[in-house]
């Protein structure tokens, strides 16, 4: 191939790339709902061999760390049985998973077990793919939650896939309310694994060790959503920034979800 | 080696990439670039346009795998293999040193890239933050690993060519 060719198709496959670029997200992901649609029963097969691979390397080189993690939640019970004494006044409040998820049924919603079959190739995005599509009746925008606490969103779908995007993605953006219901604002990923609620006006009444819930918004923020259920546990505020100047106060938040070791979550389906 | 293989090669690094759990990295931000190391390792063996295309390709099937728009991996992917295509007969590659430089400064680039084509998307990062907790961290990873597989590459390519020599004599 002579040089002025090759410089040519260089030129057109970059110029390519950039029209992919300036693509619609819309267009952007029903082209890559083909090829992962493609893909997906070899993902889930690969995702299978890898957990049993998983389970292996755990057995083998993280016994330590299990003994460490069984201490850890021992300790963690312990905390949460103190917290639930002190609060029996507040006990209705406090659901357990179980009646969470009962409650989302009386609501009109009701829970379709997934497993996530693939993460994203890079750290960039946070987002996985899950074994639940169309054809299980998932739509996009959907949420996904790990008992009462919510994952993140629907935002590609397949036949027999979907991808979630997780609500420590920097795209992410939840509306959100306090326990108390004194504060409201967007909850963010800020892409390093942490969530930050933002919007907060400024003489809301928030602290440190408040629980941030979802705050049901109709069908504000897109038309083509599913609702969002009130009342799934974002995070706790672990600490508040006040700006000094401004309209707004933000706080980081911490959630209970341990991400990096999700391997099966429920689908909030509306009935 | 055909287009075609290396399209397949660059397709297993993806997939291998969206399966592995979490888990095998002792810490997230330590997730080794299968797919970036196999660019590499290819752009160094070939000219700018190869380099090139073979990045374009790689980064075109990590997009058609990750959550975000098309072009972002494809248009990073593609600069970082066709400068090392530039560079790349001016470079001893018989020195791991070089090879691990290489390997860094490809995942660097690549992740200054990506978060900046982020970035005009209106995505805020948090630049300081994603350095210092992922992107040095994988740098130093990808350099590790692309070592290793440089090494191993190249030991199978002078057995390959002992056994073809034998066989010829």
């Amino acid at each position: 191939m002579s040089s002025k060719r090759r410089r040519i198709i260089a030129v057109a496959v970059f110029l390519t790339i950039f029209v992919f670029l300036s693509l619609s997200v819309t267009v952007s992901r029903s082209v890559k709902e083909v090829s992962t649609g493609f893909f997906a029963p070899l993902l889930s097969v690969m995702r299978s061999v890898g957990q049993k691979m998983e389970d292996i390397w755990d057995a083998a080189f993280h016994s330590n760390n299990i003994v460490r993690e069984d201490r850890r939640k021992e300790r963690e019970v312990l905390k949460l049985r103190t917290e639930l004494l002190l609060a029996r006044e507040k006990i209705g409040e406090l659901r357990s998973v179980h009646s969470q998820l009962e409650e989302l049924a009386k609501l009109g919603f009701e829970v379709l077990p997934a497993r996530v079959i693939g993460r994203d190739p890079d750290t960039w995005y946070q987002t996985f793919l899950m074994d639940r599509g169309a054809k299980h009746g998932v739509g996009g925008g959907m949420p996904v939650v790990h008992g009462e606490n919510l994952v993140g969103r629907i935002i590609e779908l397949g036949g027999r896939w979907s991808r979630v995007r997780l609500i420590l993605d920097p795209e992410s953006a939840i509306p959100a309310v306090s326990d108390s219901g004194q504060a409201g604002g967007i909850v963010v990923g800020n892409g390093v694994g942490s969530l930050k609620m933002t919007y907060i006006e400024r003489g809301a009444k928030i602290k440190v060790g408040d629980l941030v819930l979802t705050a049901h918004l109709g069908k504000v923020l897109d038309k083509d959503e599913a609702p969002l259920p009130q009342g799934l546990v974002i995070g706790r505020v672990v600490s508040v920034s006040p700006e000094e100047e401004g309209l707004y106060q933000s706080a980081e938040l911490e959630s209970a979800v341990r991400f990096r070791d999700l391997r099966e979550v429920f689908v909030v389906v509306p009935k | 080696m055909k287009a075609r293989n290396v399209l397949l090669i660059l397709l297993g690094c993806v997939l291998l990439q969206v399966v592995l759990p979490n888990t095998v990295w002792l810490y997230e931000a330590l997730r080794v670039q299968f797919v970036l190391i196999a660019v590499v390792l290819f752009s160094l063996q070939q000219d700018w346009f190869g380099a090139a295309m073979t990045g374009v390709g790689g980064g075109f099937i990590m997009d058609l795998f990750s959550g975000g728009r098309i072009g972002v991996y494809a248009l990073s992917y593609g600069i970082v293999a066709l400068l090392i295509g530039r560079i790349q007969e001016r470079l001893f590659k018989e020195n791991m040193l070089t090879i691990a430089t290489v390997m860094a400064a490809a995942s660097l680039l690549s992740s200054i890239l990506v978060s900046n084509v982020l970035e005009l998307y209106g995505i805020e990062l948090h630049y300081l933050g994603q350095f210092a907790r992922r992107v040095l961290p994988s740098a130093a990873a990808n350099a590790i690993v692309g070592c290793a597989a440089f090494s191993m590459v190249r030991r199978i390519r002078r057995g390959v060519r002992a056994a073809r020599k034998r066989y010829y004599w």
